[in-house]
């Protein structure tokens, strides 16, 4: 239960077992590599070295490849499906088919280059024809232009402002014609035919008008002939792209292989990187990690068959050295570990809070969804999810929605929310009945942070120190309770709180250096902390209020469908509308609840003991990307 | 003392209204912004790592509840005036009642504008985190549900006094 004990293992064996040794480890998952101190430190074996960059390359080109295919993959795995799974044969056909598999990664990369070649071809081509395309009237081929002996002929662009001080200047030049070939993005196109002779005032002229000349080198023909081809290349380029599609696609058949191997050479590069932390000499090696208690026996019995030469230790962590934290709950429990790691994995010297978290977790849930409708959808759809999956992955995550949606239907059968409907007189009437709903959230959070208190005096009598359990967590459940019992039972109540609070005053400062009035003082200091635990109960209401945020939303939903069934089409818009919103209206509250119910766990629950600061154990072990791999497990 | 009506409406049903419409659009308003400043972010780091997509969309969603709340209780006010009943039937609010409606809706209406917007900050920065270390999407959502806190204790301030003043 709780937190699993860790010992420290040293292993020493021959290094021609290490790769067996290393994957037989892996296989079982529960040995965490140390890294080698630092006088153990001696320089990394080159060749392996050299293997793992060398394999580091390869996945990340297999991860290339894979996210170029997905796309493509005509048998897509849904949400729910389950990763594909991976025995000894098929590792042992895809390490032999390898070199056919990179063959098909070498070809989806030399595709994508073509593809990017094609792409720059086709810019290129298409800024020609932005040019030549302004030209397409003129009849003379492009090479032919530029000066004879006589005379030249160029091509220019006048703006269109200056049009009539150009043809006004050309006539004064006397042997010149310009012909207009049309309009251009930037001004008139124009064929400007000269003598020799005239042209120094040419250029001035153009100079003058802000006209610019035009020059094609290496286009042969004439505009029009030279636009076709271009066409005619485009289209080519188009075919050729097109074939490279169709052979993507058909090359995305190979995506179960690739993923295969990815994973496979994955899994090698950490049984690389562990067998890089060992110390290596000559003809042996130095291991050491940590393993969870409860797998020693396997894990001996598992390594004495690979190398039976090899030497195992096991030994407790010694004093001031922190283990891995693993949690290890029964399967009801351990989704919920995902809630205690999300705010810090605890400190293995602390205590697992899964287990007491639970049922607050839960009934908090369920106060805060608090419509029974909605319950029973989000408890069929995770329960449907959590099947699908077989609980792993997401479904751990349906699993302990699940649980709050049955919490929820009770909840929301005591409110009296159906879907925002209420059917009968309900036990509980948050709109009507406001402040018992209020006061049954804060007796629900003052048993929270009780039981709070209890767990941190559990630790303390564990830790043998009985008296610091009753004057910092005993004294304030006195407190607590008798300020509770005061409007039940008043003279039971107020002895409570009285010896309670007296308690508090005369320990609560035992901890500080000095006198008797200094240590008086504390107390006092330590007793005003009531003001934390009365702000601590108010938090209490965000149950009351999140849960009247559904009820209300539900109920204005169904009113506005209520005015919309007036005729059939009204009714077929009221039930879409319903839909809808019951949906959305159930998405965002579920979203709330969840993070408000892990908030009261995490601020006032965990505050009053939780220690925090562990690492979480992380074993050498298969963790692949897109398929389990079962090697060898029964 | 002399009944004031304004457009066929009594004083304290026009005040009323005008705090219901406060209500609505302050924290409606506010959380617009708090969504806004997270959608921006989320957009930025969505198109560097697509992957984190679903946890940056609930991330960006979290400052929306403000704007529920203040319809809510812009909802709650208009129950109160009868006002779905149709015209001619609506409750009859006196000044003092209007004045109270009116002051109920102030908390959510402002708490509901000013924590929208701080909370899309903290939602914006989550996402930044999400976008270096997509493991930590948990503990940037435990983060940005702090803020809610107060705009959840507005709201149940907001409708205790509305509920139980008229």
């Amino acid at each position: 239960m709780a937190i699993a004990e860790m010992k420290k293992l040293t292993l020493l064996a021959l290094k021609k077992d290490k790769p067996r040794l290393l994957k037989t480890m892996q296989r079982m998952g529960c040995v965490q590599v140390l890294e080698k101190s630092e006088e153990e430190q001696s320089c990394p074996d080159p060749r392996s070295a050299q293997r793992l960059e060398e394999i580091q390359g390869t996945i990340s080109r297999l991860d290339g490849v894979i996210a170029r295919l997905n796309p493509f993959d005509k048998h897509k795995a849904g949400l729910l499906s389950l990763r594909p799974q991976a025995g000894s044969d098929q590792i042992a056909m895809a390490e032999a088919g390898r070199a056919q598999t990179m063959e098909v990664v070498a070809r989806v990369e030399q595709i994508e280059r073509n593809i990017n070649e094609l792409r720059a071809r086709e810019n290129r081509e298409r800024s020609q024809i932005e040019q030549l395309q302004p030209w397409e009237a003129l009849q003379i081929p492009l090479e032919k232009l530029g000066e004879t002996k006589t005379a030249l002929i160029w091509l220019a662009q006048v703006p269109q402002k200056n049009m009539p001080a150009m043809k006004e200047g050309l006539s004064a030049l006397g042997p010149v014609t310009m012909e207009e070939l049309g309009q251009g993005r930037n001004g008139v196109n124009a064929l400007l035919a000269a003598h020799l002779s005239v042209r120094g005032e040419l250029e001035e002229l153009m100079r003058s008008t802000g006209s610019v000349r035009v020059q094609f080198e290496d286009v042969q023909g004439t505009p029009a002939l030279a636009l076709d081809q271009l066409y005619s290349k485009l289209m080519r380029i188009d075919e050729v792209r097109q074939q490279l599609r169709e052979e993507i696609l058909k090359l995305a058949d190979h995506l179960p292989e690739l993923r295969l191997l990815r994973d496979v050479e994955a899994a090698e590069r950490d049984r690389l990187e562990a067998g890089q932390r060992c110390v290596d000499t000559q003809a042996a090696f130095l291991l050491t990690g940590w393993v969870r208690a409860d797998s020693i026996q396997r894990l001996e019995k598992a390594l004495k068959r690979v190398s039976p030469v090899c030497q195992m230790e096991f030994e407790d962590p010694a004093e001031g050295e922190q283990p891995p934290t693993y949690l290890c709950n029964k399967a009801a429990i351990s989704p919920f570990e995902s809630i205690v790691k999300m705010f810090s994995v605890p400190n293995p010297q602390g205590i697992d809070p899964t287990f007491v978290m639970m049922p607050f977790w839960v009934c908090f849930f369920g106060m805060m969804v608090s419509d029974a409708g909605y319950g029973v959808v989000l408890a069929l759809a995770a329960t449907f999810v959590w099947w699908k999956l077989k609980g792993r992955g997401l479904g751990r995550m349906a699993f302990v929605l699940a649980l709050g949606g049955l919490s929820t239907v009770v909840w929301g059968a005591i409110y009296g929310g159906w879907f925002g409907v209420t059917a009968y007189t309900p036990l509980l009437d948050p709109m009507n009945d406001a402040i018992n709903v209020l006061i049954v959230c804060v007796v629900a959070g003052s048993v929270h942070l009780l039981a709070g208190l209890g767990v941190a005096a559990y630790m303390n009598i564990k830790r043998g120190k009985p008296l610091d359990a009753l004057f910092d967590q005993g004294f304030w459940v006195m407190l607590l309770a008798g300020l509770g019992l005061i409007i039940f039972l008043p003279s039971v109540g107020q002895v409570l709180a009285i010896v309670g609070a007296a308690g508090i005053v005369l320990t609560g400062g035992r901890g500080k250096e000095g006198n008797v009035f200094k240590k008086l003082i504390g107390g006092l200091g330590s007793l005003y902390g009531i003001s934390g635990y009365l702000s601590d109960l108010l938090s209490y209401a965000r149950l009351f209020g999140m849960g009247l945020a559904t009820g209300v939303i539900g109920m204005v939903v169904n009113m506005l469908a209520g005015l919309l069934m007036g005729s059939w089409i009204g009714w077929i818009f009221a039930i879409l509308f319903l839909v809808v919103m019951h949906t959305f209206n159930l998405f965002i509250n579920t979203l709330g609840a969840y993070v408000h119910s892990c908030r009261l766990q995490y601020i006032e629950f965990f505050g009053k003991f939780f220690e925090g600061g562990g690492r979480e154990f992380n074993p050498l072990r298969n963790n692949t990307k897109y398929v389990d791999l079962t090697e060898g497990e029964s | 003392m002399e009944q004031i009506v304004i457009a066929g409406l009594s004083i304290g049903q026009v005040i009323a209204l005008f705090g219901a419409a406060f209500a609505v659009f302050l924290a409606g308003f506010g959380s617009a912004r708090g969504v806004g400043i997270a959608g921006e972010a989320a957009a930025g780091v969505v198109s560097e790592n697509p992957d984190v997509f679903g946890q940056a969309l609930v991330l960006e969603l979290l400052p929306g509840t403000q704007g529920i709340y203040g319809f809510l209780i812009g909802f709650i006010v208009l129950i109160k005036l009868n006002v779905l009943g149709g015209p001619g039937n609506w409750a009859d609010l006196s000044l003092q009642e209007g004045l109270f409606v009116l002051i109920g809706c102030l908390p959510v209406a402002i708490v509901g504008y000013l924590s929208a917007i701080a909370q899309g900050r903290v939602a914006a920065a989550g996402i930044q985190l999400l976008g270096k270390r997509p493991e930590a999407g948990g503990q940037g959502i435990s983060m940005t549900v702090m803020v809610e806190t107060y705009a959840v204790l507005a709201l149940l301030a907001s409708f205790l006094i509305i509920w139980f003043a008229v």
